[in-house]
């Protein structure tokens, strides 16, 4: 704590210096009139006592000053000093200040907007207590590293970890809220297991948590439900009443017996939730494994690392593998829950764009270099007098720095508005469907542009420190002449920042290219389907009135037969999911008569319920065979259609049609192949699908319960939107529909926050390519300006315009060329690093890449041609009267 | 009035003021007045070495302050030991008797 003590003392010295000095002079009377009594007790007269103390005391005001440096008066005046003549100086040339602060404001700004974003995605922690302990657990194999798990499984591994001090399971639901009366509106939620509530360590603000009877997990009372502060507000007006209340949900009263605190939602992690209700399985089935729907996390237990816990988990699900609870080559995984917040690609794209972001604070950084190199050009004689005058060389550079870091500072306060609009700006646009999220501005964001400010100071403000303080004292107070100033270290520092900035243009400028062009391409990607003309809608089958599998064959049916009678329909279909992003679910699959593989190395296949018109709404070719009849119905024999990559890899150079695939259980469900379509890709993710197999079955054979999807193709697809509502509420009022929207705009909406980081990083180039272009042309003005009476004597002694501009020019190509060398390397590599990483985005581009590197080549000719264009028109006499 | 004056090493001076405060508080004269005494009249600090020195003390925190009043009534700022200076006082006087043990030795070879 020492230096606690000292920093403390320092401070107080520096802000309370009367006090302080107060206090020293205090004590010196005390000590000198306590000295006096002595002397007269032993028997000096008073007045000569006094002036024996004083002379026994030595000098007054020496003992002062010395006891106040001691205090910590002393640096802390020198630093002050340093930063009063930093502002001072600056006070004097308000232009470079100017240019200076908002130069810096702008590339320190843009780097905070970028943090804040990602510090929203990945670094803020979860806002529950201790969350660093909170671990998702996903099972794994050979296809994908996040399964989720059967429910006999999953209380399998919460007996039998020693790990977890909680460990719960989660669903989504989307119950339909139907109150008589009222329309019905479809709410998202999660059912849980009994743990969740005691992992995340949350307690309700109204209300109560569901008792243990509550969580049976087969009956028991009638259902209940917490609510979300956001639905409580929106639904109740945050009436306290509501507790006790009932809802209606799918058809059936649950009762409200708690409220959570607005931020338990935390819908960046679950999605939006209106309530959470317990868990709950038919009877008999609350051990089941056949069906893999839940997702876990669970709380590590005090102490345990999530290394240990990984090692204990992959114990227990060796062991799973070894009785047949799990398929060989299965595996749990651990994750930290934050983390779990964040896709994949998501991830890569915000650090990718953060880093980009930083190279335009690299470029700031040389023009503000090239700046500071200029004024310390101007002040040479300055430092040379205060060395004179005995100033150390440390003390130069010191102050030197001092100066940087109050201009950075001053751009890192500014660049905080930048941040904040920039925050405001994008939550509106990332979290659209998100409501209540934002970007904060947190300490994390403060701490981070203050970080960012004192090394963006200490960056461009050493090399021109280091310069001054290099200074030749003798030549210095010999010379007058202000074109020889500029020595050759100077020199030499300024053709480097010429380069640099160019390279770290070219990179910058190669990386947003490359990665919007990328993006560009991919939405014009044929997915194998038309995806303009279709309008899409999801619903919700629940409650019991579609319990049982004929029910909602009916229901599918009659709505289908109803949505082909709206006025402008083409095609109309129902499918289980939507091929936005992904197929809803999917299975290990054999083929008939060829060897059976190892078990763990099954391969997968994705298995979609549709209607018979589906392979037409979407306009998917079908290349063999035939698609769906209303024939196809369970009366009949199993039937599938199957994708031509499923086709071409297992039955090469033969038809697929005739042939049967199956299941991997005991009886295998043998299902007959009626034709092949083309692959159906999912236009709006970036990320690979887990498998390329696909397989679709009729509706009619496959009825599952929960929700399905509606498609509809038409020439004017958005106007159909009521019509379709309308049409849904003929066959059962209760059921909402929701996500209403066209095929292009889901696709849209789901790279949005994709597209938007695009966006930043076009905003970012061009921004790094305008402050690199304006840094070239001041770099290379000011070296001419430099060289004005050269260029002066040249001209008079018979160069020619020509010549001059060919001597300048020339080296500003090299410089360029030579920047430009580098930079290309760094963009070739920034061009692999993409598409290495994010495989599905087209970002492999050598055209693109050679478009901006000429480019950049050229602006950067051009702000270099200028000043030496002007140089060129020298008039010698002018020049020359000038020194 | 005699006065042998010893040349201070400043370490030594440091050991010598939290020695004369290890029975007790003293203001800054009452150090000298303590040392003067104990060193029997051999060792007078000057204020000019006390006062940088007890505040450089301070600051490492081995010695409090706080204003008070003195025998005579008059306001003065009393010092006292804390903690961390007896510990401070014990390392000091161990390393200065091995120092005097070693020039001993040294004097005593022949």
């Amino acid at each position: 704590m020492q230096w606690l003590n000292i920093l403390r003392a320092r401070l107080r010295a520096l802000l309370r210096r009367d006090s302080v000095i107060n206090d020293i002079e205090e004590e010196m009377l005390s000590h000198l009139e306590m000295e006096t009594r002595t002397q007269v007790e032993r028997g000096m007269k008073p007045e000569q006592a006094r002036l024996v103390a004083i002379n026994n005391f030595g000098s007054l005001s020496r003992l002062r000053d010395v006891a106040y440096d001691v205090r910590g008066g002393g640096t802390m005046e020198i630093l002050l000093q340093d930063v009063r003549y930093a502002l001072r100086s600056m006070k004097k040339s308000p232009g470079f200040c100017v240019i200076a602060v908002a130069t810096l404001a702008m590339g320190i700004g843009v780097n905070t907007a970028m943090f804040s974003v990602l510090n929203t995605f990945l670094l803020r922690p979860l806002p529950y207590p201790k969350s660093d302990q909170l671990v998702r657990v996903f099972r794994t194999s050979p296809h994908s590293q996040s399964w989720p798990h059967s429910q006999g499984n999953f209380f399998d591994y919460r007996e039998q970890n020693d790990v977890f001090e909680y460990m719960t399971a989660v669903s989504w639901i989307s119950p339909n809220l139907s109150d008589p009366g009222e329309p019905a509106e479809r709410l998202q939620g999660l059912t849980v297991s009994s743990d969740f509530f005691p992992a995340l360590g949350v307690q309700p603000v109204l209300g109560r948590l569901p008792d243990s009877e509550e969580f049976n997990l087969t009956q028991g009372p009638n259902r209940v439900a917490m609510l979300s502060h956001r639905f409580w507000l929106r639904r109740f007006g945050g009436d306290p009443n509501a507790v006790g209340r009932t809802l209606r949900l799918n058809g059936e009263p649950a009762e409200i017996i708690g409220v959570m605190p607005d931020s338990f939602e935390n819908p960046l992690l679950w999605g939006s939730i209106d309530l959470w209700m317990p868990l709950r399985f038919p009877p008999g089935l609350e051990r089941a494994r056949g069906n893999n729907w839940l997702q876990a996390f669970a709380r590590l237990k005090p102490g345990v690392s999530i290394a240990q816990a990984q090692t204990a988990m992959s114990v227990i699900a060796e062991d799973f593998a070894n009785r047949n609870l799990m398929t060989p080559g299965e595996s749990l995984r651990l994750e930290p829950l934050q983390r779990s917040m964040s896709f994949d690609v998501q991830r890569k794209v915000l650090w990718f764009t953060f880093g980009l972001a930083g190279f335009v604070l690299l470029i700031a950084c040389g023009n503000v270099a090239n700046l500071q190199l200029v004024r310390t050009g101007a002040r040479f004689r300055e430092y040379a007098i205060r060395a004179a005058l005995g100033a150390r060389r440390g003390r130069l550079v010191v102050q030197s720095l001092v100066e940087s870091l109050a201009v950075s500072l001053i751009g890192g306060g500014l660049s905080l508005l930048i941040a904040v609009s920039a925050a405001w700006f994008m939550s509106n646009r990332l979290f659209a469907n998100l409501p209540g999220v934002k970007v904060p501005l947190d300490f994390t964001v403060f701490g981070f542009a203050l970080l960012a400010s004192v090394l963006t100071g200490l960056i461009f403000g050493t090399f021109p420190a280091l310069v001054s303080s290099r200074v030749d004292v003798n030549r210095m107070l010999r010379e007058n002449s202000r074109g020889s100033t500029a020595g050759r270290s100077h020199n030499r520092l300024r053709s480097w920042l010429i380069v640099g900035e160019v390279a770290f243009a070219l990179v910058l400028l190669a990386g947003a290219g490359l990665f919007l062009r990328g993006l560009q391409r991919f939405a014009h990607f044929d997915p194998g389907w038309k995806v303009d003309g279709v309008l899409m809608a999801e619903i919700g089958t629940q409650g019991a009135r579609y319990e049982k599998d004929v029910q909602v064959t009916a229901f599918i049916n009659q709505l289908e037969e109803r949505l082909k009678t709206i006025p402008g329909v083409e095609n109309a279909s129902i499918s289980k999911t939507l091929p936005i992003y992904s197929f809803g679910s999917s299975g290990p699959f054999l083929v008939e008569g060829q060897p059976e593989p190892d078990p763990s190395r099954l391969p997968e296949i994705f298995r979609e319920p549709v209607t018979p018109q589906y392979f037409e709404t979407l306009g998917a070719q079908l290349l063999e065979g035939r698609t769906f009849t209303s024939a196809d119905t369970v009366d009949h024999p199993r039937v599938i259609v199957i994708n031509e990559t499923t086709a071409r890899t297992f039955w090469p150079g033969e038809s697929a049609v005739g042939k049967r695939i199956g299941t991997d259980g005991p009886d295998h469900h043998w299902t007959q192949v009626v034709g092949v379509v083309r692959d159906i890709e999912f236009p709006g993710s970036l990320e690979k699908p887990y498998t390329t197999f696909q397989s679709f079955s009729p509706a009619a054979q496959t009825p599952y319960g929960g929700s399905w999807a509606i498609e509809l193709r038409s020439s004017r697809p958005e106007a159909l939107a009521n019509d379709l509502k309308l049409a849904v509420a003929d066959i059962d009022p209760e059921i909402p529909v929701f996500g209403i929207r066209t095929a292009r705009r889901m696709v849209e909406q789901n790279l949005g926050s994709i597209t938007l980081l695009g966006t930043l990083l076009g905003a970012f180039a061009v921004l790094g390519l305008s402050l690199a272009i304006i840094g070239i042309y001041g770099v290379t003005s000011y070296s001419i300006a430099q060289r004005t009476g050269e260029f002066g004597i040249r001209v008079a002694l018979g160069a020619r315009s020509g010549d001059v501009l060919w001597l300048v020019l020339s080296k500003g190509v090299r410089l360029i060329m030579l920047g430009a060398a580098i930079g290309f390397g760094g963009a070739y590599a920034v061009g692999q690093f993409l598409a290495a990483e994010i495989p599905l985005l087209p970002t492999h581009d050598p055209i693109a890449l050679g478009v901006i590197t000429f480019a950049l080549v050229a602006a950067s000719l051009a702000g270099c041609y200028v000043p030496s264009r002007r140089a060129s028109r020298v008039d010698p006499m002018i020049a020359l009267r000038h020194e | 009035m005699t006065q042998t004056k010893a040349d201070l090493l400043q370490g030594t001076l440091d050991m010598l003021i939290l020695k004369s405060l290890s029975l007790g508080p003293l203001h800054g004269y009452g150090i000298i007045q303590r040392i003067r005494q104990m060193s029997g009249d051999m060792l007078i600090v000057e204020q000019g070495s006390l006062y940088p020195a007890v505040y450089r003390i301070e600051q490492r925190g081995w010695v409090s302050s706080k204003w008070g009043t003195n025998e005579t009534g008059r306001k003065a700022k009393f010092y006292t030991l804390t903690r961390a200076g007896r510990k401070q006082l014990t390392i000091e006087e161990e390393s200065w008797e091995l120092l005097s043990l070693a020039i001993a030795r040294v004097r005593q070879a022949t």
